[in-house]
């Protein structure tokens, strides 16, 4: 199992990351940290229902009751840019005029 | 009085709260002083001294009028800063929070201030709860207290990733603190800095407010001096919370009710497979003692195999990251925290998150984007969740024949600080012994039993089942009880 620096260009790309793949180490890191991995092979899982969480009981519903959480200030608060109680992110659309 | 305060356990710091021998005012105030004189410890990222001695007020202030709130009221405690803190800065030490302040409490933290807890300070860590050492973070490594005695001048590893809390209760810097464990967060650097830490059963604490790495593992837990004292907080922080539907309704019993029963007749299981060969001698050595311990007080000490103890470490090792990788999408700076400059939207992303992480966070999120992308899911997400169960269900044998199994904590004592920074899996495997529990979500704890000939403590680990946190504290104290060596740490014992 070699991951190679393609491999980390397109997972980076996912992850929406910026990494220097041309440095090594992190193919080299990737690489032996799933070999360590494959380990896994070896345990017998045919027929074994997956396990995803220890949660013990099944997720209830809430009453189905509107509420904008009253807390709009407080967390435009926090945003690195925001106006008129929008977030401001660039430009997404450009105008057609 | 024979104990200065920073020195008392929670319990003896309530009873001389309650006699009047002390005001919280001047409990606070003597931790203040003792954080601001061992800041080289890098224990706190953020310290809140002026909030904290307002609380101790108005602790004392309750008292007066016979309107205590209970046990916790007026004692000082230290936060890990994984937990959100309205009107205080939580980073999750990692550069892309550095400057963000939540407009929510978490659920655990505000049940302590509802019991009068008072806040210290947010404590130091790994960038968003990943790693070992407590040196992944934006604000440097903390520094365990303990000192090895045939290298002095080498500083160690407090672990991690709840290293700062942990090293604030070593070093008497805190009474209590709160921490978070996923694969061992909690336990390890608890056994690396010779006291108690608790990881509940999950769905016991809620995860609201606690910033998310890995939400199938993520649990809330206690640092203390004392087995009791940890009993204390999780009988404030326990219990079902409508604002985390993975809290469970299970009855919540006053956890301190353990302390001092004895364990005759109580099984306890050894599993075989923790003879592992990357455990230093001097720990198993002092998981025979802690075996020879029960024994002694009339525990049946019962052989167990947990055969699928080797595969829980790498089983974690993919399903942690792949849920990291969705939890941390958030991190894009558009709502909150670090906003890089760029040009447009995706631009944004990439240079937000790419200057915000550190190495380790993203060497976590490259793995779990790998697991889950189209084609490899199955062969390791999929498979990993499988071996989870497996694991699980190795659990659910074996406590049918006993009631707790004990174990050691870490392969390891506390390293030099930088000393495994190098290669990712042997950071990964101070986790060994730790991980199965957690994926297993069962309740386990740490605690120091004794010191090596370098003068670091050794700790071991005990796993109960599910919501028998009391069977854990139970064995523990009895543990705890015929414990002969001293656990503060020798730079504190002239302070």
């Amino acid at each position: 199992m070699t991951i190679d620096k393609k491999t980390i260009d397109d997972v980076a790309r996912l992850a929406r990351l910026t990494i220097d793949s041309n440095d090594t180490h992190w193919a080299q890191n990737l690489t032996a940290i799933f070999e360590w991995i494959a380990q896994l092979e070896q345990v017998n899982t045919d027929g074994v229902e997956p396990l995803y969480s220890m949660a013990d009981h099944t997720l209830q519903a809430e009453p189905d009751e509107r509420s904008d959480g009253g807390c709009r200030d407080a967390v435009l608060k926090e945003s690195p840019q925001q106006s008129d109680g929008f977030f401001i992110v660039p430009t997404v659309i450009e105008r057609s005029d | 009085m024979t104990t200065t305060p920073c020195h008392m356990t929670m319990a003896e710091a309530a009873d001389a709260l309650a006699d009047k021998a002390l005001s919280a005012y001047e409990l606070t105030q003597a931790h203040i002083k003792a954080i601001g004189q061992h800041k080289d410890l890098n224990a706190f990222i953020t310290t809140t001294a002026e909030h904290a001695l307002k609380q101790a007020q108005a602790s004392d202030e309750r008292r007066k009028r016979g309107e205590s709130l209970g046990v916790l009221d007026g004692l000082p405690l230290a936060i890990k800063d994984l937990f959100c803190t309205s009107n205080t800065r939580t980073t999750a030490a990692s550069k892309i929070l550095a400057n963000w302040t939540p407009p929510y409490e978490s659920t655990v933290t505000a049940r302590l201030w509802q019991n009068g807890a008072v806040m210290l300070g947010k404590t130091n860590m790994d960038e968003f709860a990943m790693g070992s050492a407590s040196n992944t973070g934006h604000f440097g490594s903390v520094i365990n207290p303990w000192v090895d005695t045939s290298s002095p001048n080498t500083p160690l590893t407090a672990g991690g990733s709840s290293g700062g809390s942990a090293a604030a209760v070593a070093a008497r810097l805190a009474l209590g603190a709160l921490g978070s464990d996923t694969g061992g967060s909690i336990r390890q650097p608890a056994a690396l800095c010779g006291i108690v830490g608790v990881k509940p059963t999950y769905g016991r604490c809620s995860r609201y407010g606690m910033i998310a790495f890995s939400s199938s593992l993520d649990q809330a837990g206690t640092f203390t001096r004392s087995v009791k004292d940890a009993g204390l907080i999780l009988n404030a922080i326990c219990g079902f919370d409508k604002n985390d539907t993975t809290t469970s309704k299970q009855n919540v019993p006053d956890f301190t009710q353990a302390i001092g029963k004895n364990v005759k007749g109580l099984r306890v299981g050894i599993p075989k497979e923790y003879h592992h060969d990357n455990v230093q001698p001097s720990i198993l050595a002092a998981w025979q003692q802690a075996q020879d311990m029960l024994k002694d007080n009339g525990a049946q000490l019962v052989p167990v195999s947990l055969p699928h103890t080797i595969y829980a470490l790498p089983a974690y090792y993919i399903i942690a990251p792949a849920e990291a990788s969705s939890n941390l999408a958030r991190y894009d700076g558009i709502r909150y925290g670090l906003r890089a400059k760029a040009n447009d939207l995706d631009e944004l992303y990439h240079q937000t998150r790419s200057q915000g992480f550190g190495e380790e966070v993203k060497r976590r999120l490259l793995i779990g984007t790998y697991v889950l992308s189209a084609g490899y899911y199955d062969a390791y997400y999929l498979k990993a969740t499988k071996v989870r169960a497996k694991v699980k269900e190795d659990f659910d044998h074996v406590f049918n024949k006993v009631d707790a199994l004990l174990t050691p904590t870490t392969p390891n004592t506390a390293f030099p600080v930088h000393q495994q920074d190098s290669d990712p899996i042997t950071m990964y495997v101070n986790d060994l012994l730790t991980v199965p529990a957690s994926l297993a979500g069962l309740p386990s704890l740490s605690l120091p039993i004794c010191r090596n000939e370098r003068g670091l403590p050794l700790g071991v680990h005990l796993i109960a089942p599910s919501f028998d946190e009391t069977t854990l504290l139970r064995v523990a104290h009895v543990l705890e009880s015929n414990i002969e060596d001293d656990f503060t740490p020798p730079a504190r014992t002239n302070t």
